[in-house]
């Protein structure tokens, strides 16, 4: 009884982090509509800054209240000062880009970050101090509970209370609130929005800031602490309603006490199997995320996003049809590529391998964000169901090699036909945060099932048949495949299955009007998206010899949205060239450079800043506006 | 008072506006006829930075205004009245006021609370109503009144009596009369010839983006083939 209270206690201590970090990113997301994946990075920011502060207050000597509050409070400031220099330096040139070139803006600061806490701290583990005063334990039912942990706990509501007021009893409030309900028509009536965003930004910064630094005597200082952080914020934000503060404290207790139970009760025997609970905490919190989502799609206090005015040109272009020209230099292409086994060397060839795996990747992607309309934010799912798909079928069931290249993308297919019949009931941001959940889902279903799938060392020994094995053979079987697959993609755009698509994308209920059965139609374009995935997965399984859970992290679904948005989401051709392009520049960048995450996130910044319609598609409308 | 100087301006690539210009002198109040589709409220819209111009220019008391942000024309002084009337549906009668609040500029007396709820007393029990859950007219009423908060001395109004039922039209029509009282000049676009003619002074008719008829409200009732060509009335 004693240890249910006591996670119910530690539930509603990491409910207050939570929702420190939720609350900021709501509170951005409602006024610039801008998804901040780069949340995490300033809550990670916070707590190496309270480290670093909290020393040089204390000096040599022992740790005062004030070096320790003052460190906090210092540390929080300075990651709102960064967050509102960021909304001015990068933010405020992509409002008027569509919305998935914000995300990928906001990601290109993430790779910033991350080498930068690196370079500074170093990649250790940082223990800080305990907060003076607070440093002991209270009796609770027999049980000893942190003092520290009981302050954090108030902090949440005290926080909530704060915001409230300032929401409601301020004009900056009244102001912010007006604003996240009609920016367009607040700005018609004189309200400056430049300092409305620069000042929400850096408020959210704040509070990340602050829920960072506050953890400080509970935890290290750790360098991934961004992409734990970002999910499990994005997931609080969506199940208690885009924009809601409210909303963000219920469902950050929610997600907090269900983490927490988990951990209570322990392992879990049913039908001669053992489950472990305390390892499927993040399996949990997703079908919490869904389950919520199913039933509120527009989470528990959220309420259907206004539809802002269309910036222009952000607006799907038209997809144009092959010219002649085009087609011979597709042809040229993929004759080039057939002939480079002549004069490439090893080295190269596997760099032209990874591209085309990529290139197929990018443009399953691509047919699911540009003509379904349908942005996934976990697309690695269907990769890495298709890699461990193919990899299990070969090496557990002993099928061979050209077998088990089939069965990885059926099972992809599967998944997706799952995963899809949920994700297409939502729409916009909710339906990507889906995404999001089914694969963290997956990734942690193949981390943590050790026996079947290697857990984190993944499975070795995935080489191709005989006849495959050089490395000639397998290149010429990829560009094969991922030709054919690309081509087929293209055709399926252009069939009248294609152009339901982009009729249910452009307007659901037209759509609908004249017989189209929408949500099949998006349904189907899940599996198409997926099985491709999958197929793509399967030749990278054999094309490594080896997979870990990797393959369907958060990170390989990331790459995919920057190689889909880097060359542009409106043309056919802009995943090939994002793959290429990205492929290409981590492998260069990374070989060559230490800190080659931040300086592709330079190149990321610069290139979204300059090419706000994806490099092709920007060059497509320069060439436009030239004829 | 406010010059609109041969502009062109659409979405994106389709033009909408081709080289319109127009005048309207303070304390007069004109009005912009046309069919659907013939840019009457992206007229508006480019008067106020809501859609870019892709030439021409704007000018207002002296001051170009075609470069400037949104935000920016509203505190030189345009009010804008949208056509949907967009109120911030989930604030409180009084919070929508209260966000449309800016001090007065030095001309005539500045708006009040007291002063709106005095000219639009349907609003006075209103005050703490969530907007959203307002009739049609009283949105209409509030959304002028939330745009009289920010003291503008030009009003653009973009088709206020669309759906509102005849009684709450005139009342509509009483408060355009009031504000032109005030010295205020005011540019409704409209549909509703009736409405429009009984409170303006000057009638533009456009067609395609371009300017067919200019004149006084008296001149465009006395020719019926302009109406019936343009209006198809």
């Amino acid at each position: 009884m004693s240890s249910i209270v006591l996670q119910f206690l530690n539930g509603l201590t990491s409910a207050s982090t939570l929702f420190l970090v939720a609350a900021g990113l709501s509170l951005i997301f409602g006024i610039t509509r801008v998804l901040n994946f780069a949340h995490g990075s300033l809550y990670m920011l916070g707590i190496y800054l309270a480290y670093s502060a909290i020393g040089v207050f204390a000096g040599g000597g022992g740790v005062t209240h004030a070096a320790f509050w003052g460190g906090i409070l210092i540390a929080a400031t300075v990651v709102g000062i960064v967050g509102a220099l960021l909304e001015v330096t990068v933010l405020r040139r992509v409002y008027r880009s569509p919305e998935l070139f914000q995300l990928l803006a906001t990601f290109a600061v993430v790779l910033l970050a991350k080498d930068l806490v690196l370079w500074l701290w170093g990649p250790e583990d940082l223990l800080g101090p305990r907060a003076p005063g607070l440093g002991g334990a209270v009796e609770i039912l027999g049980s000893p509970f942190p003092e520290y942990d009981l302050f954090l706990i108030a902090v949440g509501p005290l926080i909530l209370g704060l915001l409230w007021l300032l929401l409601h009893a301020t004009r900056w409030g009244l102001l912010i609130r007006a604003a996240t309900q009609d920016r367009e028509m607040a700005a018609a009536l004189g309200i400056n929005q430049k300092l409305l965003f620069t000042s929400a930004f850096a408020l959210g910064a704040f509070l990340a800031g602050l829920g960072g630094a506050l953890q400080i005597p509970r935890e290290p200082a750790q360098h991934f602490l961004d992409f734990t952080v970002i999910v499990d914020a994005f997931v609080v934000v969506v199940v208690g309603g885009m924009g809601s503060i409210p909303g963000a404290f219920l469902a950050a207790l929610l997600i907090g006490e269900v983490k927490a139970l988990c951990i209570g009760i322990g392992d879990v025997g049913a039908f001669g199997f053992s489950i472990s609970l305390p390892k499927l905490t993040l399996v949990v919190e997703s079908l919490v995320m869904a389950a919520v989502l199913i039933f509120r799609p527009w989470g528990l206090m959220g309420r259907a996003l206004a539809v802002l005015p269309d910036p222009a040109g952000a607006r799907q272009a038209l997809l144009e049809k092959s010219t002649p020209r085009m087609r011979m230099a597709g042809i040229a292409i993929i004759a080039g590529l057939a002939v480079t086994p002549a004069f490439a060397n090893e080295y190269s060839l596997v760099l032209i391998i990874d591209i085309l795996i990529f290139a197929l990747f990018a443009s399953s992607l691509h047919f699911l964000m540009g003509p379904s309309g349908m942005a996934s934010f976990g697309h690695a799912a269907y990769f890495g169901l298709g890699a461990y798909g193919a990899a299990l079928a070969f090496k557990h069931a002993g099928f061979p090699m050209e077998i088990s290249i089939v069965i990885g993308p059926v099972i992809a297919t599967i998944a997706a036909l799952a995963f899809g019949w949920f994700c297409v009931r939502l729409s916009g941001v909710y339906l990507a945060m889906l995404t999001l959940a089914f694969a963290q889902i997956a990734w942690s279903v193949v981390y943590q099932w050790d026996s079947l799938t290697g857990g984190s060392n993944g499975i070795v020994g995935v080489w191709p048949a005989p006849w495959l094995s050089g490395r000639v053979a397998y290149f010429y079987l990829v560009l094969v495949l991922c030709g054919a697959a690309i081509g087929v993609l293209r055709r399926i755009v252009f069939s009248p299955f294609g152009y339901a698509l982009r009729a249910c994308r452009d307007s659901p209920l037209r759509a609908a009007a004249i017989g189209i059965d929408v949500r099949r139609f998006q349904w189907m374009a899940f599996l198409v998206a997926g099985g491709f995935a999958g197929l793509a997965g399967a030749l990278f399984a054999f094309s490594k010899g080896s997979i870990s859970p990797e393959v369907l992290a958060i990170g390989q679904s990331v790459d995919g949205l920057v190689m889909v948005l880097l060359g542009g989401v409106q043309t056919l051709s802009g995943p090939l060239v994002g793959a290429a392009v990205l492929t290409w520049l981590q492998e260069l960048v990374a070989r060559h450079i230490d800190y080659w995450r931040a300086l592709l996130g330079l190149i990321i910044i610069v290139l979204v800043v300059a090419f706000p319609a994806g490099i092709v598609g920007q060059l497509s409308s320069r060439r436009r506006t030239a004829e | 008072m406010l010059s609109i100087r041969s502009i062109s301006a659409g979405y994106g690539p389709a033009r909408v506006l081709f080289g319109l210009s127009l005048e309207l002198r303070a304390g007069e109040v004109s009005v912009i006829l046309g069919r659907n589709g013939a840019g009457k409220s992206t007229t508006l819209k480019a008067v106020m930075a809501m859609v870019p111009l892709s030439s021409g220019q704007i000018w207002f008391s002296g001051k170009r205004i075609d470069r400037c942000a949104t935000w920016e024309i509203a505190r030189a002084g345009i009010g804008y009245v949208a056509e949907e009337r967009r109120i911030f549906p989930d604030l409180s009668v009084l919070e929508n006021l209260e966000a449309g609040r800016r001090s007065a500029r030095g001309h005539g007396s500045p708006w009040s609370v007291e002063r709106i709820i005095a000219l639009l007393p349907a609003l006075g029990p209103l005050g703490r109503r969530r907007a959203g859950t307002l009739s049609g007219g009283e949105q209409q009423m509030l959304a002028v009144a939330r745009t009289l908060m920010g003291n503008p001395s030009c009003i653009l109004l973009d088709e206020p009596s669309e759906g509102l039922a005849p009684a709450v039209v005139e009342r509509l029509a009483t408060l355009v009369r009031t504000l032109r009282g005030e010295g205020m000049a005011v540019l409704l676009a409209e549909q509703n010839m009736r409405f429009a003619l009984a409170v303006s002074d000057n009638a533009h008719i456009i067609e395609k983006g371009g300017l067919r008829f200019s004149g006084t409200a008296r001149q465009l009732q006395e020719h019926a083939d302009l109406s019936a060509e343009y209006l198809a009335l």
